[in-house]
């Protein structure tokens, strides 16, 4: 698993954690927002690629920087790492969606400090930095919530945007091109199947496209697959728009 | 319940893999500083030409010695992966071991007594500790042997720096940019003798 740094701007940086070599579990992105001395994690990832999240953290970042961390939903391939990084540091603020607390607890974390994200989500301060927690519920899951950083033009995205990339994948969508389509067309042929099996609501996604096209974004940052930058952010938004999700329509083209 | 030795043994591990953090981020930064330090005392013999003759080989090997302390991180990076990876087995063995205890603890007595699998399953998880720990060792022994070789490339470098800094006094009338570089290969050299020397420390407080 490699870890690179995609944005930096005075003592603000963002790090994505990525490529895992374990091949028998799905393959997810860690992300790790570094604000002076303290990092906050997006979705750590699931206890059976616990070791090479933390071998590519200490690659970039401190662990014991950890302070805190999002939990997006439910999924073990997000969450299941909780207690390994919970005994790593106790301290260790989780937000996580109120409705899924008591079902995270589960993994082997009845310790653990929890904030219960509250169905409408708001804003969170880390390290005096302004962050929003966004809905999106039903993305899949039906407490989801994903997270945009406005001063660095982040938004991680959760689910949404995920694509089933082949090992050795890059972090980016082939950004050398941003004025043609090439590269995002390919790159989303990944990504389908993906969002029409896992995306259960046609109105929940509409709602989503709608908030989040009115949002400045320059980074969208999936949990699976690769990130999309510059022109590559609005089309996938008018892209997903499009695309018909959920019961009945997960089946067309496959 | 986690007893207060666990939890030591827990923020010890945070406090290595946090310098373990700091040795590779500056290490790989000062390392390229010296190998463009080198760079630019070749380059300085190249345009003075036969005045610096003498300096030519000092700034070759000043090249060299940066590829060789390359080597000699690269080495030391191999066995910090095994290194770490055998405390995270461990910290994830101590984790099963506490559930265990919880679930044994909860239940009857009687109801205990027929779960013998859960008694052979804790020993195992307890082996697997000791063998963990065995493993660490020799691990930890085999990282400290790396980082004393690499010690030993930097003294080798050390070397040379003074070499170089007795050529360009020697040649102090024909540029004082040589005495500049030779004395910024000093402190490059210098500041990567202190930083391996406070990781090994940490390493071998881990081990004791």
């Amino acid at each position: 698993m490699k870890g690179q740094r995609f944005y930096s701007q005075g003592e603000h940086h963002w790090f994505v954690l990525f490529d895992q070599g374990e091949q028998r579990v799905i393959d997810a992105n860690v992300y790790a927002l570094a604000v002076g001395d303290q990092t906050m994690l997006m979705d750590p990832g699931g206890a059976e690629v616990f070791n090479q999240v933390f071998g590519a953290l200490m690659g970039v970042l401190p662990p014991g920087s950890v302070k805190a961390a999002l939990v997006s939903h439910q999924d073990p391939d997000i969450a299941s790492s909780l207690p390994l990084w919970n005994a790593c540091n106790p301290r260790i603020l989780w937000h996580v969606p109120k409705l899924w607390a008591g079902f995270i607890r589960h993994y082997g974390a009845l310790e653990a400090y929890f904030h219960e994200i509250p169905d409408e989500g708001g804003d969170i301060d880390f390290a005096g930095r302004r962050l929003t927690l966004v809905p999106a519920h039903y993305l899949h899951s039906p407490a989801n919530f994903h997270l945009y950083d406005p001063a660095a033009k982040v938004y991680f995205s959760g689910d949404v945007g995920a694509a089933l990339l082949p090992p050795g994948h890059d972090a980016f969508i082939d950004r050398r091109d941003d004025d043609s389509p090439r590269a995002f067309d390919a790159h989303i042929q990944h990504a389908e199947y993906f969002h029409r099996r896992w995306m259960p609501s046609m109105e929940a996604k509409r709602d989503w496209c709608e908030r989040v096209s009115k949002l400045d974004i320059d980074f969208l940052c999936p949990q699976h697959g690769a990130i999309y930058t510059g022109k590559n952010v609005e089309r996938f938004i008018d892209w997903f728009a499009d695309l018909p999700v959920g019961f009945g329509n997960w089946q067309q083209g496959h | 319940m986690t007893t207060e030795k666990e939890k030591r043994a827990r923020q010890d591990f945070i406090d290595m893999a946090d310098a373990t953090c700091q040795f590779q981020l500056e290490i790989k930064r000062r390392l390229r500083e010296i190998d463009r330090k080198a760079l630019n005392a070749q380059v300085l013999v190249k345009r003075h030409g036969k005045d610096l003759s003498g300096y030519g080989v000092v700034a070759q090997s000043f090249r060299e010695g940066a590829g060789a302390m390359q080597a000699a991180v690269d080495a030391v990076q191999e066995i910090i992966a095994p290194f770490m990876t055998g405390r995270l087995d461990d910290l994830r063995a101590a984790l099963q071991l506490e559930t265990l205890e919880r679930v044994q603890d909860g239940m009857q007595s009687e109801v205990a007594g027929r779960c013998g699998g859960l008694e052979s399953y804790r020993n195992r998880l307890e082996e697997e500790r000791d063998i963990n720990e065995r493993q660490y060792r020799e691990i930890g022994s085999s990282l400290l042997k790396a980082l004393e070789r690499f010690e030993e490339v930097v003294t080798e470098l050390d070397y040379v720096v003074v070499n170089g800094r007795i050529e360009a006094a020697l040649k102090s009338g024909s540029t004082a940019p040589l005495a500049q570089v030779s004395m910024d290969m000093h402190r490059a050299v210098s500041s990567v003798r202190e930083v391996l020397r406070g990781y090994r420390e940490q390493i071998e407080g881990s081990l004791r």
